[in-house]
């Protein structure tokens, strides 16, 4: 298994437990807990994509960092502010 | 990399091209300067409008078109549906984002000059669309009958009732009928659920058609990358790349600001509340508010004044019908694009602060007129500049050599100075309103920065000019 393969594994891994949890929300009290995880599974997604658009090029970190930063922030979020 | 290496990716494209067949597809393939998000803006308004359908779609199954029901089917929608409230507030800052994105859509084409031959028909085409998403905007906010909406689409319509009497009736005939709150509810939601998407979906269908025919506009840059990437798989994961990052950001701020509603509209609520328009349309209402547009006549002439703007920018294509593309070849369209701008901005600033409250026109000269000179200053500066008017050289350490970056960096570098200037001195205007000393004071500091930036790009080291070289 390469970089790129361990890499889309461990988001589709994260995926899966950010999927679980928001199913697991109740759908009226904690409706804003739900968006802030949808928000994260786009980003997500929105990263896997990054990484096969350059899988014949290096990848920008600093693109993958700011991915992951705003995955982060939105789930702190998620966890600790919105309801 | 070895391609072995990644075979299973490879293979679950494969897979996926064999069953549906994207790469036979009659989608033409796209240079790789294309692939930045600034040539997709109208692609992710599209995605956007595709999401309303969907959230719209869920909200239909709640929502009662009656004046009576419209308020309370939406607060059922927000508080009693599974992820109702996360629906109908992604539906809202889906349509704001929408608009938003359709009009950075609109500004992008005429600073890179994307209307010239041979793409002036889907200039027109993508004016009719975003005209279309306005009217859904308009359409949309009367919808859930709060104080605020009804109120202002009640001003609209009082509004329509001055124009010319052939015009008057077509058009109350279309979205009033009798008059009746219910013949009116109906209609606005027959509009916004059916007349509005299926304008949309057509004209999209006839863009998409010529995009195909022409391709992506031509990059301003001769250096620029030619080489073709193929629609499938290259072109459709950069779009659902951005596509998932914009719906991500919408998420998240869904997700912080939740949507509230005002309370439901009555005629004793409706007195305590200024009518406000949604914020795409404040910077129309402030300028109805300008004491020269004040009666029959005057309601008259800002409509008209609004209705040839609107005309002009549908009909560009036929009005500036010069080859060049390049926004620092294009010194008269470039400054007039930035100064109806940064006057928008101001305007929609202004309608915010100031609801229900009318203006001078003494305030509407000053927080109007100085942005035009600000602009109008710095554009002449960077243009007198770019010419190689001789000036006086500064000492090397004192030079600003903007001029010496990439041509759009030029552009973005010349219109956010002029825009933060004017913006800035304008919002203290709005705030303190003109007659007072503090904010005459803030103006003028803010025409002389203006000055001494002119005299400074005048007189700032030779410049490399990108475009002869």
């Amino acid at each position: 298994m390469d970089r790129f393969q361990a890499g889309v594994l461990a988001i589709l891994i994260f995926q899966l437990v950010v999927l679980a949890y928001i199913l697991y929300l109740d759908p009226i009290t904690s409706q804003n807990k739900f968006a802030a995880g949808l928000s994260a599974e786009l980003a997500a997604s929105a990263l896997i994509f990054y990484l096969y658009k350059n899988i014949r090029e290096d990848y920008d970190q600093e693109w993958i960092a700011a991915g992951i930063a705003f995955i982060a922030l939105v789930i702190l979020l998620m966890i600790f502010y919105v309801r | 990399m070895a391609s072995e290496e990644k075979g299973t990716i490879y293979r679950i494209v494969d897979w996926i091209d064999s069953r549906f067949g994207f790469s036979r597809t009659i989608l033409r393939p796209a240079p790789r300067y294309s692939l930045s998000p600034t040539y997709w803006l109208g692609a992710i308004a599209f995605v956007v409008f595709l999401l309303q359908g969907v959230t719209g779609i869920l909200m239909m199954q709640y929502y009662v078109p009656s004046p009576d029901k419209a308020y309370e089917s939406t607060m059922q929608i927000v508080s009693s549906v599974s992820y109702g409230l996360f629906i109908e507030t992604v539906h809202l800052y889906g349509a704001y984002a929408m608009i938003f994105l359709a009009f950075l859509h609109l500004v992008r084409g005429y600073f890179v000059g994307v209307y010239k031959r041979p793409r002036e028909l889907m200039w027109i085409v993508g004016m009719v669309m975003g005209l279309a998403a306005l009217a859904m905007g308009f359409t949309g906010y009367l919808l859930p009958w709060t104080v605020i909406s009804k109120s202002a689409v009640d001003v609209s319509i009082g509004l329509i009732n001055n124009l010319p009497d052939p015009i008057r009736g077509m058009i109350v005939y279309i979205i009033a009928g009798t008059g009746s709150d219910e013949e009116l509810l109906i209609r606005f939601f027959s509009f916004h659920v059916v007349v509005l998407p299926v304008i949309i979906i057509l004209c999209f269908a006839i863009k998409l058609h010529m995009f195909e025919v022409h391709g992506a506009s031509e990059p301003l840059s001769e250096e620029a990358d030619k080489r073709e990437v193929k629609w499938f798989p290259d072109v459709l994961v950069y779009l659902l790349m951005l596509s998932f990052v914009f719906l991500s950001v919408l998420f998240a701020i869904s997700a912080i600001f939740p949507v509230e509603f005002p309370p439901k509209f009555s005629p004793e609520v409706a007195a305590q509340y200024a009518p406000q328009p949604e914020w795409y349309f404040l910077w129309m209402y402030q300028i109805l508010k300008i004491p020269i547009f004040e009666g029959k006549t005057g309601v008259q002439a800002a409509l008209a004044l609004i209705m040839l703007i609107a005309l002009v920018v549908t009909f560009l294509p036929f009005i500036d019908r010069s080859e060049k593309r390049n926004p620092m070849e294009r010194p008269f369209a470039t400054t007039i694009g930035v100064i109806a701008v940064v006057e928008i901005v101001i305007l929609t600033i202004w309608g915010a602060l100031t609801p229900g409250k009318g203006v001078s026109l003494v305030d509407a000269i000053i927080i109007l007129g100085l942005p035009i000179l600000i602009v109008g200053l710095i554009s002449r500066a960077v243009y007198l500049r770019y010419q190689h008017v001789k000036a006086l050289r500064m000492p090397k350490k004192f030079a600003w050599e903007f001029v010496e970056a990439s041509t759009s960096s030029n552009l973005l570098l010349f219109f956010a100075m002029s825009f933060f200037i004017a913006v800035g001195s304008c919002s203290i205007s709005m705030i303190t309103m003109s007659t007072n000393l503090f904010s005459a004071i803030m103006n003028t500091i803010s025409l002389i920065t203006s000055i001494i930036m002119s005299v400074w790009i005048l007189y700032s080291a030779e410049p490399r000019n990108v475009l002869r070289r």
